[in-house]
């Protein structure tokens, strides 16, 4: 037991100041100190001490239980008080330091006292948030390693919104807990004095010096970050203790402050940026996660699908970085929670409405403007946010001048818009209701115009049982569709794809001491319009003609377990049941036994009513992650994952084209399915501020698709007969040094991946290369990512990326010859070459507002230079006719030169 | 300001894409050899056509005929005959030899002269259907990026099966006069005639005397659509084919010297030489666009029998023919006077022309 609580209070506050100014000062000026008498002898410890306290000056903090059954001995007799104390703690779990000159303070444990006083000290070094918390008085500890529940919640302090994910470490004991979706989290841990980490992504860190002499609920409010705070823009390595394989958090601020082509502000370029990540081209849409095609990425908003993730054909983010409040990036070990596509999962979620005030934030860039408006409908209780981005390039576009390109008939034209509503009916529930959309519409000339667009809507229902069990439930719909419009008269057309997906998705989430236990389901219902062309006039030539619409439900139900096997061992382990059902009404032909997929091979056809099922595939998927703490710095994780696919987007092209489908295994389309093998050594120098990790990967892919040189992929009824599928293996190792904090942050990494196919036809006439392994179209061995901001002063910054890797695989026409006095090219082995190399440096100076916490007016102006050494890369690579017949092969640079920029951002 | 600014930017962006060759190592050791050719319903002669495949680096389109040790054609009954070389690397079966019977497989044997022998993949005959009518329409033009000419579309019909491949030829004829009885030569300073003997005319004294008939004085040359037309199941209503595409026939002064017949052949294919015809046109159509299919690769038809590795180019094939064709005469222009003359005689071989003839067609006066 304590002396007094009395005492305690001011042991405790003397611990804090002790921690402060450091164990190193323990000197003291009093008088000579006293010595052990004769009659000390057999005398217990305790009693002694209150006899120097007495008769000295001297003041002794410890508790009872510490030094109860040690008494003085005739050894003792004789030797100073600080000789004999000294030998008494050497070999023990005591130690002492005397402070002030007079006040003796016992420590149990004292490396572990130390570590603690050194992460407080530290905390205060870089100017974090240092809150003091008191769950009980410490005359209530009872035996000793009683352990006690800590529940809490974690909101941001302005908009009381929860911040679900962020990290809480309770850095004595190596513990590392998430977030629910909630907000809520919970631990136990043993009594005593705990230092709690709290960190989320583009908020404020903070540290919590923890009183732990009870249960009890720690209420956390985080600001969001004011800009002279230090972040990197991508945080693997600060998640490093929570997260499990190739969990990487997205910081949306940073995101803005790296330079950007026309200053637009581009999520998926950033992921591009990561280790791992390649893109075909300059400007490409979508991207490729160790070795997987761009259909393999599950990119979701606010927990709904979105398949097409740009504008302009790839040039830009179909996402507006202000209305994002956050992004998780999964390359890795993808959690049970999520399914159905097998290489990674981007998952964005938009921002809430402000609950106290309202405000806005907004860009104007070359290309877009943006706005965001966002504040209470109803004070605390209701918010909303609306955010819209849209371009004015057609106006620029006609503005334009020029003897060389009549832009005049041209548009590029595209927008976003999101909406959000949320009510909260009590701390413990919360709705939202959100919406997105975004559009496109291009033509060049006088040729076709392309538009297309996405739509989704959501409700989220959010609701915490008790501060152990929660659940979050959205249902939501959402549609994507383009369409091709010629108004030529004689072929005019309108041709059109759609896919419409409702949906409804729900997980728990139960929290023991070390285990955190998720589970859920998800059922979607696909709708697909696979294709559809009608004349626009009397006069087309162009026949009416529709692909028959196909219907199926993809399910999956799940179960994981986050479980603290010790202080070192952390196991995520988990299972998803998925499943697939291609429903009717529907025909499907069927093929001769062991010959091709051709219509000469069709025997039969059976039809389907409507809701019948065509065919189903149940497919359970492992998921298992550990992270296993080596050393104090050092962490080894590896995981295993397996994922199967079952929409499949059908492309023949390198690049991602507006007019791509995207459809559901069938009878002749199997899923997709991914086995990920993956191992990792990381390590967090907080003291030097580095993180570095080096992470290697094998990825076994089947039934990835391909297709038949000289296939139909649009408007075919029969695509199976054009298809062929295959296996892929991808394999490499990732590496990242990163600089968390000063005055230069910034992140180098390195990637060697192979990406390797074989697709083989009972036809060997139609399998590809022969039948042989040859690389992926986008094979990069080689990936070289550079980004860096560097602090000018409080409010200049100069940033800048450089990137660089490996030229793609290409397939080139190498001779010709005569068919019936037709000249033709024959084309090589595919992907037997490689485009020139792609690297690019950008570079920006960011200027921001003043720091003040309370403005009315916050700007940022970002002054860039994309392509800063004007490289001319490849957008595309193409085949010119340079005779009849004749092919060569060519380059379009689109970006050919130094593309300057400047964009303003301002909240209110 | 903004304005300014947006504008310039946005020509800076617009006008720095640029489009650059890209060279790879490309050349082969070794040119592959190519051979086309394909049997029909109608009577013979049939004919294939060996060449060496060239380098698309190569400043010309040579062709250069290969001989070969050995060709034949067979079906799948055991019938079969060998092929003799008419002219160099083109093969022909005699006069009254093997035919397409509908129904049967043919396949093409031959042997190089290093030893390496092919054998195609066999093919089957399949029922053509037929071509219904020809239809042409007048297109004005402008003055800039379409010239003035007649649009050829054409109704055809094939069977009810869900696979209907077809090909269709569009060969347009048309007749020309020439004068190569005025043909000339440099001669010092100035240019003297020299008549072309196939004229009927020679030179006597400086006189141009006619000695006999001219033979190149009047020909028929054919031109075709570059791009195979090929059919498309998903437009098939009742194995009818409507309106389909077959050509532009511009209004020139020689093709529209006199009339010119517009023909279209249809040819039923199985599907490995529909998806052989089929990789050309998408070629030909993908030529220049930015989103090409990753492959350009034409399927392979030939099996390797003996010899040494290396790669036979082509395709040999079987279908059943029919054709139909209209006159489309200086009449069918609205105005008689948008047909250019002819203010510069040729004064060469009407042979000279590409695809000419100095046989009559047998349909030209029809």
């Amino acid at each position: 037991m304590w002396r007094s609580s009395k005492r305690f209070c001011f042991f405790r506050n003397l611990i804090l100041s002790l921690l402060f100014f450091g164990f190193a000062e323990c000197s003291y000026s009093q008088s000579l100190p006293p010595e052990i008498l004769r009659s000390d002898v057999n005398v217990q410890l305790a009693d002694f001490l209150r006899r120097i306290e007495t008769q000295t000056n001297y003041r002794f903090f410890y508790r009872e239980e510490w030094i109860t059954g040690i008494s003085i001995t005739d050894k003792d007799v004789g030797k100073s008080l600080f000789t004999f104390l000294d030998e008494l703690v050497t070999g023990s779990d005591l130690g002492y330091s005397l402070r002030e000159e007079y006040m003796v303070v016992f420590l149990k444990d004292p490396q572990q006292a130390l570590k603690r006083s050194q992460l407080l000290a530290q905390a205060t070094q870089n100017r974090l948030k240092v809150e003091r918390v008191e769950l009980g008085e410490a005359s209530s500890v009872g035996a000793k390693g009683r352990v006690f529940n800590v529940t809490g919640r974690i909101i941001d302090r302005e908009t009381k919104e929860p911040l679900a994910g962020a990290s809480i470490q309770i850095q004595d004991i190596n513990l590392a807990i998430t977030a629910a979706s909630d907000g809520s989290f919970s631990f136990r841990a043993e009594g005593g004095l705990r230092v709690m980490q709290v960190k989320y992504v583009n908020y404020e860190e903070k540290v919590i010096d923890l009183s732990l002499f009870a249960d009890g609920f720690v209420d956390i409010q985080l600001n969001e970050i004011p800009a002279v705070l230090e972040e990197v823009v991508i945080q693997a390595g600060r998640d490093v203790k929570a997260a499990s394989t190739g969990q990487v958090e997205i910081s949306m601020r940073d995101l803005k402050r790296a330079p950007a082509l026309l200053g637009e502000v581009d999520l998926i370029k950033q992921v591009q940026m990561m280790p791992g990540v390649a893109t075909v081209s300059e400007a490409a849409s979508g991207f490729n996660v160790r070795g997987g095609s761009v259909d393999q990425n599950l990119i979701l908003y606010d927990g709904l699908p979105v398949f097409n993730s740009s504008h302009a054909f790839g040039f830009f983010s179909a996402f507006n970085s202000e209305a994002i409040r956050d992004v998780t990036f999964y390359r890795g070990g993808i959690p049970a929670e999520f399914g159905g596509r097998i290489s990674s999962v981007l998952n964005i979620r938009s921002k809430e409405g402000d609950y106290e005030k309202w405000g806005a934030v907004g860009g104007i860039g070359i290309i877009s403007s943006n706005l965001l408006v966002s504040g209470p409908i109803k004070k605390g209780t209701t918010a909303l946010t609306a955010s819209l981005r849209s371009t004015y390039s057609d106006w620029a576009l006609r503005a334009i001048r020029s003897n060389l390109v009549d832009l005049q008939n041209s548009t590029v034209a595209f927008f976003d818009g999101s909406a959000k509503i949320t009510h909260r009916f009590s701390q413990k529930t919360k709705i939202a209701i959100s919406a997105y959309q975004s559009g496109d519409r291009f033509r060049l000339q006088d040729d076709s115009t392309y538009q297309w667009q996405t739509s989704l809507q959501a409700l989220q229902i959010d609701h915490v049982f008790n501060p152990r069990f929660s659940f979050s439930s959205t249902l939501g719909s959402g549609r994507y569709g383009y369409q091709v419009t010629d108004d030529d008269p004689i072929n005019s057309f309108r041709l059109g794809y759609s896919i419409r997906h409702p949906s409804l998705k729900t997980d728990f989430i139960y929290q023991l001491p070390k285990h955190k236990i998720s589970f859920g389901f998800q059922a979607t219902d696909y709708h697909f319009q696979p294709g559809r062309i009608e004349p626009l006039s009397s006069d087309s030539g162009i026949t009416r003609f529709e692909v028959a619409r196909q219907r199926a439900v993809e399910g999956g139900v799940y179960l994981a377990d986050q479980w603290d096997v010790s202080s070192r061992l952390q196991v995520d382990a988990g299972v998803r049941i998925s499943s697939f059902h291609a429903l009717g009404p529907g025909d499907v032909l069927q093929y001769r036994p062991n010959t091709p997929i051709e219509t000469v091979n069709v025997i039969d056809t059976l039809s389907f009513g409507a809701g019948e099922t065509i065919t189903s595939f149940f497919n359970p998927e492992p998921r298992v992650s550990f992270r296993f703490q080596l050393s104090e710095k050092g962490y080894l994780k590896g995981g295993y994952h397996r994922v199967y696919q079952y929409l499949h987007l059908i492309t023949n092209t390198t690049a991602v084209t507006p007019v791509d489908i995207w459809l559901p295994s069938s009878p002749y389309i199997k899923p997709q399915s991914a086995n990920q093998y993956s191992l990792g050594f990381y390590k967090v120098n907080t003291a030097k501020n580095f993180e570095w990790f080096v992470e290697t990967y094998y990825k076994q892919m089947d039934n990835v698709l391909d297709f038949k040189d000289g296939a139909e992929l649009i408007l075919n009824q029969q695509l199976e007969t054009d298809l062929l599928q295959g296996v892929s293996r991808a394999y490499g190792v990732e590496t990242q040094f990163t600089k968390v904090s000063g005055r230069l942050t910034g992140m180098v990494s390195y990637a060697y991946a192979r990406s390797l196919r074989t697709i083989k036809s009972i036809n060997p006439l139609e399998s590809i290369n022969d039948g042989r392994e040859f690389p992926s179209n986008f094979d990069q061995p080689h990936t070289v990512n550079l980004t860096w901001k560097y602090g000018i002063s409080r409010r200049y910054f100069f940033t800048g990326a450089f990137t660089y890797h490996t030229g793609r695989p290409i397939t080139i026409p190498l001779i010709a010859f005569s068919v019936e006095n037709i000249n033709v090219s024959s084309f090589s082995d595919r992907n037997v070459y490689r485009v020139p190399d792609y690297h690019r440096l950008d570079i920006a100076l960011v200027i921001e507002g003043s720091h003040k916490r309370k403005k009315f007016w916050d700007g940022t102006w970002t002054f860039s230079l994309y392509n800063a050494y004007a490289r001319r890369n490849p957008y595309a690579v193409f085949f010119q006719e340079v005779r009849p017949g004749i092919l060569r092969p060519f380059q379009l640079s689109v970006i050919g030169t130094v593309i300057p920029s400047v964009s303003y951002t301002f909240k209110l | 300001m903004w304005r300014s600014l947006f504008v310039f930017i946005l020509q800076v962006v617009l006008f720095s894409q640029c489009v650059d060759r890209i060279q790879f190592d490309t050349t082969p050791s070794v040119f592959p050899v190519a051979l086309d050719g394909f049997i029909t319903d109608q009577p013979g002669p049939y004919e294939v056509r060996v060449n060496r495949a060239f380098d698309i680096e190569s400043k010309n389109t040579p062709k250069t005929p290969l001989s070969v040790r050995r060709m034949e054609i067979l079906d799948n009954l055991g019938n079969q005959e060998r092929l003799q070389e008419a002219e160099p690397g083109v093969y022909r079966t005699s006069a009254g030899g093997i035919r397409g019977v509908i129904g049967r497989s043919y396949r093409v044997i031959v042997e190089l002269l290093d030893g390496r022998i092919y054998e195609s993949i066999p093919d089957t005959l399949r029922p053509s259907g037929q071509v219904d009518e020809i239809k042409y329409r007048f297109i004005s033009g402008n003055a800039t990026t379409q010239p003035p000419g007649f649009d050829v579309t054409f109704d055809a019909r094939g069977g009810a099966a869900i696979d209907n491949y077809y090909l269709w030829r569009f060969i347009g004829t048309y007749q020309i006069d020439t004068d190569p009885e005025l043909a000339d030569v440099s001669c010092g300073e100035s240019r003297c005639p020299r008549p072309r003997p196939c004229s009927g005319f020679i030179l006597d004294q400086g006189n141009l005397v006619e000695v006999g008939p001219c033979t190149c004085c009047t020909c028929w040359v054919d031109f075709f659509n570059d791009v195979p037309i090929l059919s498309d199941n998903r437009f098939v209503q009742s194995g009818r084919f409507q309106d389909m595409y077959a050509a532009f026939v511009p209004l020139n002064q020689w093709i529209f010297l006199h009339k010119v017949y517009a023909r279209v052949e249809q040819r039923s294919l199985s599907r490995r030489a529909f998806l052989f015809w089929k990789a050309i046109k998408d070629q030909k159509e993908a030529a220049n666009s930015l989103f090409q299919p990753i492959s350009g690769r034409l399927p392979r038809n030939f099996i390797q029998r003996a010899g040494p590795e290396g790669n036979l180019e082509g395709i040999f094939y079987a279908a059943a023919v029919a054709s139909k064709g209209v006159f489309i005469t200086r009449d069918d222009v609205p105005n008689v006077n948008l047909i250019p003359a002819v203010v510069v005689p040729f004064r060469d071989s009407c042979l000279e022309f590409p695809n000419s003839t100095n046989l009559r067609p047998a349909f030209w006066n029809q």
